[in-house]
């Protein structure tokens, strides 16, 4: 996960800057996947409130609240939990990533002192997968509904190589064309 | 089969009332397939507008607020980028290609577009096709223009022509950048797209005409003349938006965001693609209330059919009687009257098309000269057929009510009419 984030913040030319001036929005029951489909490489990330995620926003202080924020890393790493994608397209799966300030140790915290940002979290997920056949990924279902019900819709950006296009999920519509 | 000549005889025969209830069919046809037609026509031309751009760069504001200045010179930004930010952005290692747009100036009502000679390059349309040449060629000297399709066209200009940039937007502006005119030296072809509504000249043509300007107007005593200011770093100070190309497109979203959280500037990214999108979703609810509308007016029209149709049944009593009387039987009656409100429709529908590719013709050029949007008339899409057998479908079931009435009086009281 550090490297991943590393290699973000290499990526990024800007990721030094001393202040942020835009947020992104943060809906409690919303949340945004953003999808790129390249060549045979089809990338995925989640942002999702860390209240539909865990039920709460802040660092957490009881055991209970360790032991809900493990089983949710443990959960949204297993790509598989959150999309199903055709058997047909044979895409290999890699565990995925994910970031969430309620993963920062309290030391962290301290150092970081970004307090007017504490009042949200999101979890931050990406998974990368390589594909055989690509052109067989006509549709992928979401599966997050199931294991987060506080999620009441996600918010869906794709670029394929027919171009972007955007629409919305809910529980009981919970599948991407791509076509 | 003598009952389709005597059909047609007794329609003539009211051929007023006929050729009325025709119109009004025929114009609540025109209007559906019209607000239909236009919808996704204009879709279409807005899609086809701009291709192989990943992100657009601008000013903060809202992002259809972006698209539709940056890309359709549809409404004013409300804010410059930087062109150091520019610069930054352009440095980035991901970034493939970018073309800074500079809008704000016009030349007789049409948009002057500063960018750089990358435009011509990376620009694209419809699927991914480049502006092609009719002559000349790009801009080179500052003052050098490049003249879209229906620029050159309207105003009547040939290559090495000079032309005076006014200041500002307007079709009328008494600001004009007189000292410094402009030399016409490329002719793009046409596209279907706001490119042909466009004056193009380099970001340094741009910043040259406004070099002595300050505030909107000249500052009095210090006029520099044409040749002064090529002396001069004609490097623009801001630009209005950026269209981006990327490497590879899997860093969009990161891109994005990156572009969304800069620092020095508050700057928004946008997909146009996405954007579109959410501007038809925007604008879905009005077509559709747009199309509800045309719907209901083809209702009225074939009510005014079946109006016409009823009352005419009084009158008709005696030509039913005679009918019965030579021996028409009751079924024969009802399909004449049902064949006739058939027959009303599929002539209403019919002429309807005709009206509309007639006001296509007319109307293509202007909607294509002001608006940029290219409505091709024929042949029907699809849903458009089904829109009209749809209408057929509808007339049919209007026309049972009074064949249903004609076949009823034919059997009760056909043959006991007193006069």
């Amino acid at each position: 996960m550090k490297r991943w984030a590393s290699s973000v913040i290499a990526l990024s030319l800007f990721g030094s800057s001393p202040m942020v001036l835009a947020a992104q929005p943060h809906v409690h029951g919303a949340g945004t996947l953003q999808l790129v489909l390249e060549g045979s490489n089809l990338n995925v990330e989640l942002l999702l409130p860390a209240m539909d995620v865990v039920g709460f926003e802040h660092a957490p202080r009881t055991a209970k609240h360790q032991e809900a924020v493990k089983t949710a890393v443990a959960l949204l790493k297993d790509s598989r939990k959150a999309l199903e994608l055709p058997a047909a397209a044979q895409c290999a799966i890699a565990p995925g990533k994910v970031e969430s300030a309620l993963l920062e140790t309290r030391q962290d915290h301290d150092h970081h002192e970004h307090s007017e940002e504490e009042a949200h979290a999101d979890f931050e997920v990406a998974y990368r997968f390589d594909c055989r056949h690509p052109e067989s990924l006509k549709s992928l279902k979401v599966t997050l509904f199931q294991h987060f019900p506080r999620l009441e819709k996600l918010e869906v950006q794709s670029v394929t190589p027919i171009g972007p296009k955007s629409q919305q999920l809910v529980p009981g519509q919970d599948t991407i064309q791509l076509d | 089969m003598t009952l389709f000549p005597l059909a047609a005889k007794s329609l003539w025969n009211r051929r007023l009332t006929s050729a009325l209830v025709v119109m009004s069919i025929a114009l609540s046809v025109t209007l559906l397939l019209g607000v239909e037609r236009l919808r996704t026509q204009a879709r279409s031309s807005f899609a086809n507008t701009l291709s192989g751009t990943d992100l657009i760069i601008g000013a903060r504001s809202s992002p259809i607020n972006l698209l539709l200045y940056s890309v359709f010179r549809i409404g004013d930004p409300t804010n410059n980028v930087r062109w150091a930010s520019f610069q930054a952005i352009a440095a980035h290692p991901q970034i493939a290609w970018t073309v800074p747009l500079s809008l704000g100036d016009s030349h007789r009502g049409f948009r002057v577009l500063g960018t750089t000679r990358d435009y011509f390059q990376y620009y694209r349309y419809g699927r991914s096709q480049r502006l092609q040449w009719v002559e000349g060629r790009e801009f080179v000297e500052v003052f050098d223009a490049v003249l879209g399709a229906e620029v050159a066209e309207r105003l009547g200009y040939r290559l090495g022509q000079s032309m005076v940039i006014a200041h500002g937007a307007g079709e009328v502006s008494f600001a004009l950048h007189d000292d410094k005119p402009f030399r016409v030296v490329g002719i793009l072809a046409r596209t279907g797209t706001p490119v042909d509504q466009t004056v193009h000249v380099s970001l340094a043509g741009i910043e040259a005409i406004h070099v002595d300007w300050q505030g909107g107007t000249p500052i009095p005593g210090q006029q520099l003349s044409a040749e002064q200011v090529r002396q001069l770093d004609l490097t623009p100070k801001t630009i209005t938006a950026v269209l981006v190309g990327l490497k590879s497109k899997t860093a969009i979203f990161h891109m994005q965001r990156e572009i969304n959280e800069f620092a020095a500037e508050p700057l928004l990214a946008i997909l146009p693609g996405l954007t579109l999108q959410q501007l038809w979703d925007m604008l879905g609810v009005a077509e559709n209330a747009l199309l509800v509308v045309s719907g209901l007016v083809v209702l009225v029209g074939l009510t005014v059919m079946l109006t016409a149709l009823l009352t005419g049944l009084n009158e008709r009593r005696r030509e039913m009687a005679i009918l019965r009387a030579v021996g028409a039987r009751p079924g024969q009656i009802f399909t004449l009257m049902l064949g006739e409100s058939l027959a009303l429709t599929l002539c209403g529908a019919a002429l309807g098309v005709l009206l509309l590719q007639g006001g296509l013709l007319w109307a293509g050029p202007i909607l294509e000269g002001r608006l940029g949007l290219t409505i091709a008339g024929w042949p029907p899409s699809n849903y458009e057929w089904r829109l009209l057998m749809a209408v057929l479908g509808c007339g049919l079931l209007a026309g049972l009510l009074p064949a249903w009435r004609a076949y009823s009086y034919s059997l009760a009281d056909g043959m006991t009419l007193r006069i």
